[in-house]
């Protein structure tokens, strides 16, 4: 009862049958590629997906460039105010971006907060504005972003403000960094795992074979939710986030190895009795490099793929954590977390624009699983 | 063959061994015990006085004090021996009798749930493979793979929001109020088939882009081997030629799927099944897992793991007979 | 609502004189459509015996009422009874809170006398009153649990403990059977309070037992349990067979809703557990004791049905569809007021917070790093934290704008109201924050941040449950107070737990500072629930590990108080000697002043005014009460005289 049923199905694509005319890769490597790339430009879905998924890391990176605001400075009058309309014309005129101020009152029984559109308070907006400083990629000290209000502080909410008055478009940049990264990390450990055991037990055979086939018989099977439950209460509490996060990416890593590890065992089965591994072996190639020089590259491109179909899962599942309450919890700022505040009908039906991580979330994964569509395709010899 | 059989069983047993020390081990990791959670619901509720003395001496009375490995032989003992799966602290009654009231609508959450993925996935698959590229392929796939995208927490509770906003009342539950407790007839069947449709699309959406990138691997696989030119050449038509021999192998790796199916489907089930309310396993188990409540933790976790390697163990025998290509280890 | 003090005064002065009779005398009695079929078939007697010779007359909240109908009342969890089922169906004590929480009154209990020291009660019971299978319910009830039970070396070993006892001279108490109606109750010291405890949750054992059933499990009286004890699933001896039965005295109370042979003194008994369905399911008690004031034995519902839900949202939703009739603590303010307008089939009722203030913020003396300890024992740290916060910030983001800054103490209209101790170091003062924190941490480091007295960077962890279901808005008090206090040089650090983790670190006293409810609001609240007045109780976390020494439990969180420390629980224990309530007032206003001393705990605001929605066909239920766990949660608006409109 693994919580991302996702991510260990992607990693159960079968594989494509081995192919020997395929193997002289080592040679024309190359040319290899540039065919797969020529065969990837077919899958238009998958073009879409990496740029895509190329802009979404590039902005995780530049986070504090592309966030008009800080991840957790707040206006108070602007708790929960709808997104802000940019307007270009200001009677009849040309006056370049703006946006327009709230007022609101209180319902008087509900205390809801209704906002009204205050045409007195108008804020430009512009590119390259000189905003909150930060340091860009750590090291750089500035206080450019790519658009917000002229005047740094006014108020700024292109999708809305949440539940503290803090920007949710910043916020679900800001997200990305945790989201995505968490991701890879975790994606990153699975494949590891799954390549090294899957590869001993193809290779080695026998025994080792046996063992490392009930380990994954027993990992597919075990729930992960009891493991994540208790690892989640014993972290001790003066743990720093990012080591809380740590240990949840490996959680989610522990069962995404399995499928990765079946597919290269069996790839790896296969292999050992072609004629490249038998001459490689005859002129004396250490195990090792037979593993790393001559197998895994006859189907990197399969790998690859893998990884890239078992990226959305680790994201969905870092959501799913945070609904149940075992997963990241604030002040980190990530989709999960932020969409944990989403997850009230109250939210959903007064504050609708809580739930655009969700959007975010849904692109990327798309993004990711077209990708991953476009990449195995091109690898396939077809 | 039969040597085989054999070495499987046994492997199955000792994998179901292993799943329950572990199980049975993680249960108890988290710092506290039941009674840290009774304490805690009285907290919540704003007692201002708990005898702590009293809370240790309910620690003994519950067995709380033992051993690990002590409770754990205990157990066994009492599964092996007598059947008893031990008693659920939370419930007040025989872990059992409430493991096996809620294993059946769990069957039919998750079985109706196969079914509706399969009918969804396959058409879908088959189209985007012999499309390949094609405007509708990408129309087809993307609408497989929306599912996949969406949280299932949010994607429920939004459903559940829309179905009281636009259709006047939000659908919770398996049953209408007045068939939760009432036997089975027709009309109560009816109910829960109106009801299914909610968690079916929502836990099988999730599951519909894997299986439709699988049967589109697949069958792109089978339709470039020789056997299809060499039929095409023969003049078989294109229907015919497609459905006679690739779908059907390409078919194969899916009855492969059915065993390992299960621990997904039922993860998918507990999100859901929080939210929507349904009367399956996924809740119990996971409060069952928040309150310490460890005998029904473990209970599940052993009927739901033992239930996937039989399952895993047929689709490997099964897929051995349907397609002979494949040897037996 | 809160009648202020006068009324308090004069009832308790009138009940603890006189006791209040019913007039119930030469009464016609009416029931339930429901019940009278089954007289007439024979299978219950006739409502004259069912119910004592003069039953509790309970007055309608509106108007009188309609019988039948299926109550349907959703709840969160697998546990009916605290899911919220325990508050309506449950909680007949001797005596009860009177509807507008002005005193006690009799329920039970038809009268009772008070010795001039206060060391003596005696109880008059209702005769002819019975258990819901029709037994007898008489004072040796009350005595097997007082002998068999309370001083059973077996069932309690720490000796007597029960949460309506003093620790105090506990083993000193006794009780006598004057006759089959009568118990008298002696205790080792003067008891002042006693009758105010006995209305709250404190005093439900003491009803709790019934003998005819009980003794079955009981060694003393049946030398075969052991036969029962090896058939019964889940138990290893007599004692754990006897709580599982029992419901008590160690094992939850709440267990009752599983048991469906245990005889009941309440509205409603259940008839199936909550397993394979998520319902469960209770039927009137042909033999409750109580009438309205035309006879009409209650409840005027004859069936309740308890939907366990496992997550707010479908609970709220299905509220608002219609499908149940009542929730407790529903959540979205807005969605209901707005179900409301679109013609939900809703009303709603305002419920009042016996509450101090919306939040206490803690800091652990006794946190296990020492330094930190001896900072926050520092009562110019506390004030400077104080005003660093922004309250009028935080009432504006948290509580939809509505409450004032205050600190925790008993609120305006209590007679304990203390000004100083509700109103001191509120303000809003950047300056004068930094001008405390000086006087204790006074260095800083590069980025700005105070420096320990030992060079380190003073750095602590806040830790705050982040339970959606009841706590949904403590995280973001605690964003929020975290930016004032980085604004002052103070680092700290969120922690956000589960409400079972929280539990776990305060009993390992892992807390540094932490962040919780603010009781002690209302009326006599503060007496009753001292947590943030009095040190050394549970949930006082400003001294965690205080409350287990005064417990003498869990060894290792256990820390001794200073002698000033114990001076004051001493004091507290006087209050509760006090004959009377005048003196205990007296008593306890001289313990706020203490309190105010000390400033154990900050507080951010008064609480905002609650909601409460529920089914437009229930009727009788009140449209603004006192709300509080004193109270019984919905227990004071009497859920015996809903009913459900035809």
């Amino acid at each position: 009862m693994d919580i991302i049923p996702n991510a260990q199905q992607q990693f159960d694509v079968p594989a494509p049958p081995v192919q020997t005319h395929e193997v002289e890769v080592s040679i024309e490597l190359a040319s290899q590629w540039k065919l797969m790339w020529w065969k990837f430009r077919r899958h238009r879905l998958a073009v879409i997906g990496l740029i895509v998924v190329v802009t979404y890391y590039g902005v995780a990176l530049f986070a504090d460039f592309f966030a008009p605001q800080a991840a957790t400075t707040y206006i108070a009058e602007y708790v929960y105010a709808p997104p802000q309309q940019i307007h270009l014309f200001r009677d009849g005129q040309l006056v370049g971006p703006y946006v327009l101020g709230y007022t609101f009152e209180r319902d008087p029984v509900s205390f809801k907060k209704l906002f009204a559109v205050d045409e007195e308070t108008v804020i430009p907006l512009g590119f390259f504005v000189h905003g909150e400083s930060y340091k860009l990629l750590g090291l750089i000290e500035t206080d450019i972003h790519l658009f917000g209000p002229q005047e740094a502080g006014q108020p700024f909410y292109l999708l809305g403000a949440d539940a503290l008055g803090r920007d949710v478009l910043s916020r679900t940049i800001f997200s990305s960094r945790i989201s995505l990264s968490v991701a890879w990390v975790g994606v990153i450990i699975s494949m590891v795992l799954g390549i090294v055991l899957g590869g001993i037990s193809g290779l080695m055979g026998g025994i080792v074979d046996n063992l490392v086939q009930r380990l994954i018989e027993v990992t597919m099977s075990i729930p992960l939710l009891p493991i994540i439950i208790a690892v989640a209460a014993l972290v001790p509490i003066d743990w720093s986030v990012l080591r809380v996060y740590t240990i949840i990416v490996f959680l989610l890593a522990i069962t995404g190895w399995t499928g990765l590890a079946r597919v290269v065992r069996s790839k790896f089965l296969a292999l050992r009795e072609e004629d490249f591994v038998l001459s490689a072996r005859l002129d004396g190639v250490s195990t090792m490099d037979l593993i790393w020089r001559h197998m895994l590259p006859s189907f990197y491109s399969h790998i690859i793929a893998s990884l890239t179909l078992a990226l959305p899962g680790m994201i969905i599942a870092e959501t799913a954590l945070s609904f149940l309450g075992v997963g990241l919890r604030p002040p980190v700022v990530s989709w999960g977390v932020q969409l944990q505040d989403a997850q009230q009908i109250n939210v959903i039906a007064n504050y609708p624009w809580m739930l655009v991580p969700a959007f975010a979330v849904i692109i990327i994964v798309l993004a990711f699983n077209f990708l991953g569509d476009g990449l195995r395709d091109a690898a396939d010899p077809y | 063959m039969k040597k085989f059989l054999l070495r499987r069983a046994i492997y199955m047993v000792f994998t179901v061994w292993i799943i329950t020390v572990i199980a049975f081990i993680v249960i108890q990791l988290p710092p506290g015990d039941y009674v840290t959670n009774m304490v805690t619901e009285m907290m919540a509720s704003g007692t201002d006085d708990i005898d702590p003395a009293i809370i240790e001496q309910l620690r003994d009375q519950y067995g709380l004090n033992d051993p690990m490995h002590v409770q754990y032989l205990k157990w066994m003992r009492n599964i092996i021996v007598e059947g008893d799966f031990g008693y659920s602290l939370a419930f007040k009654r025989d872990a059992r009798d409430l493991i096996l009231e809620r294993l059946p609508l769990t069957f039919v959450v998750t079985l109706s749930t196969v079914l509706f993925v399969w009918i969804v996935a396959l058409p879908i698959g088959v189209f985007s493979a012999v499309r390949k590229y094609s405007l509708g392929d990408y129309i087809a796939t993307f609408i497989g793979f929306i599912g996949l995208a969406t949280p299932n927490f949010l994607f429920a509770l939004i459903l559940m929001y829309l179905s009281y906003k636009y259709g006047g009342r939000a659908l919770i539950g398996l049953f209408s109020a007045e068939y939760v407790d009432a036997p089975w007839t027709m009309a109560k069947v009816f109910d829960l088939l109106k009801h299914l449709f909610i968690p079916m699309i929502i836990i099988g959406t999730s599951f519909t882009a894997g299986l439709i990138r699988t049967m589109r691997a697949n069958l792109l696989d089978e339709l470039n081997r020789p056997y299809v030119d060499a039929a095409r050449a023969k003049g078989l038509s294109e229907t015919r030629l497609l459905w006679k021999y690739p779908v059907r192998y390409a078919l194969n790796p899916f009855v492969s799927t059915i065993g390992w199916a299960l621990p997904g489907l039922v993860a998918g089930e507990v999100i859901v099944s929080i939210v929507l309310n349904l009367p399956t396993s996924g809740p119990v188990l996971f409060n069952a897992l928040l309150e310490q409540d460890m005998y029904v933790a473990s209970g599940f976790i052993l009927v739901l793991s033992a239930l996937t390697v039989i399952g895993t163990f047929i689709s490997d025998v099964l897929l051995a007979i349907l397609d002979p290509r494949i040897r037996l280890e | 609502m809160r009648r202020g003090f006068h009324v308090v005064v004069l009832m308790l002065l009138l009940t603890a004189l006189f006791g209040v009779t019913a007039s119930a005398q030469d009464m016609m009695y009416s029931e339930s459509p429901m019940l009278s079929s089954m007289v007439d078939s024979g299978e219950l007697p006739a409502v004259e015996e069912r119910l004592p010779a003069s039953p509790r007359v309970v007055e309608p909240f509106k108007e009188v009422g309609q019988y039948g109908g299926t109550m349907r009342v959703g709840f969160t969890g697998n546990n009916p009874g605290w899911g919220g089922m325990w508050y309506v169906t449950g909680w007949e004590n001797l005596v009860s809170w009177a509807p507008d929480f002005s005193g006690v009154v009799p329920n039970i209990a038809e009268s009772w006398e008070i010795s001039d020291d206060v060391r003596s009660y005696t109880f008059h019971l209702r005769e002819g009153m019975r258990w819901s299978d029709g037994e007898p319910f008489t004072a040796d009830d009350i005595i097997f649990y007082i002998d068999d039970v309370l001083f059973n070396e077996e069932l309690l070993v720490g000796g007597p403990s029960a949460d309506w006892l003093p620790r105090e001279g506990a083993e000193d108490f006794t009780a006598e059977k004057i006759d089959d109606y009568t118990v008298r109750f002696n205790f080792a010291n003067p008891y002042g309070t006693f009758l105010l405890n006995l209305a709250q949750w404190n005093g439900r054992h003491i009803t709790w037992f019934p003998k005819h059933y009980l003794t079955q499990f009981h060694a003393d009286y049946n030398d075969a349990v052991d036969d029962i004890v090896a058939e019964t699933d889940g138990v290893e001896d007599w004692v754990g067979l006897f709580n599982l039965r029992a419901s008590g005295p160690t094992d939850d109370t709440n267990n009752y809703f599983n048991n469906l042979d245990r005889p009941l003194l309440f509205p409603w008994i259940p008839t199936s557990v909550l397993g394979g369905s998520t319902q469960m399911t209770m039927v009137r008690n042909p033999y409750y004791w109580k009438v309205d004031t035309e006879g009409n034995q209650l409840p005027y519902i004859d069936e309740v049905i308890g939907v366990s839900y496992q997550d707010n949202e479908a609970r709220n939703l299905a509220l608002a569809n219609g499908d149940i009739d009542y929730i407790k603590d529903a959540t979205g303010r807005e969605f209901f007021f707005d179900a409301l307008d679109s013609g939900a089939p809703l009303n709603m009722s305002l419920p009042l917070s016996d509450a101090a203030n919306s939040n206490s913020i803690h800091f652990n003396r006794n946190a296990q790093d020492p330094v930190l300890a001896e900072i926050f024992s520092d009562i110019n740290f506390r004030i400077g934290m104080s005003h660093a916060i922004n309250r009028e910030e935080v009432i504006e983001i948290v509580h939809f704008g509505q409450g004032s800054p205050a600190q925790v103490g008993p609120v305006e209209d209590s007679p304990l109201y203390n000004e100083r101790l509700a109103n001191q170091y509120v303000a809003y003062d950047v300056d004068l924050a930094n001008q405390y924190l000086d006087m204790v941490v006074p260095d800083k480091d590069a980025d700005g941040y105070r420096l320990r007295p030992d060079g380190e960077r003073l750095s602590f962890v806040l830790t705050v449950v982040n339970e959606l279901a009841w706590q949904a808005s403590w995280v973001q008090v605690a964003e929020l107070l975290i930016g004032y206090w980085d604004a002052v040089g103070v680092e700290v650090l969120l922690n956000a737990v589960s409400d079972d983790t929280f539990t776990e670190q305060r009993e390992n006293n892992n807390l540094e500072a932490t962040m919780f409810t603010g009781e002690g609001g209302a009326g006599l609240t503060a007496i009753l629930d001292p947590r943030y007045y009095v040190p050394g109780e549970l949930m006082g976390m400003y001294g965690n590990g205080w409350f287990y020494w005064y417990t003498n439990a869990l060894e290792a969180t256990q820390i001794e108080p200073p002698e000033d420390i114990k001076e004051i629980r001493v004091a507290y224990e006087q209050v509760g000697q006090q004959p009377s309530l005048e003196g205990q007032i007296e008593a306890m206003s001289d313990l706020l002043e203490v309190a105010a001393d000390n400033f154990w705990v900050i507080g951010i605001s008064r609480p905002a005014p609650g909601f409460q929605p529920y089914h437009q066909r229930l009727g009788n239920y009140p449209d603004e009460w006192v709300k509080g766990w004193v109270e019984g949660v919905e227990k004071i608006t009497y859920p015996e005289q809903w009913y459900i409109k035809q």
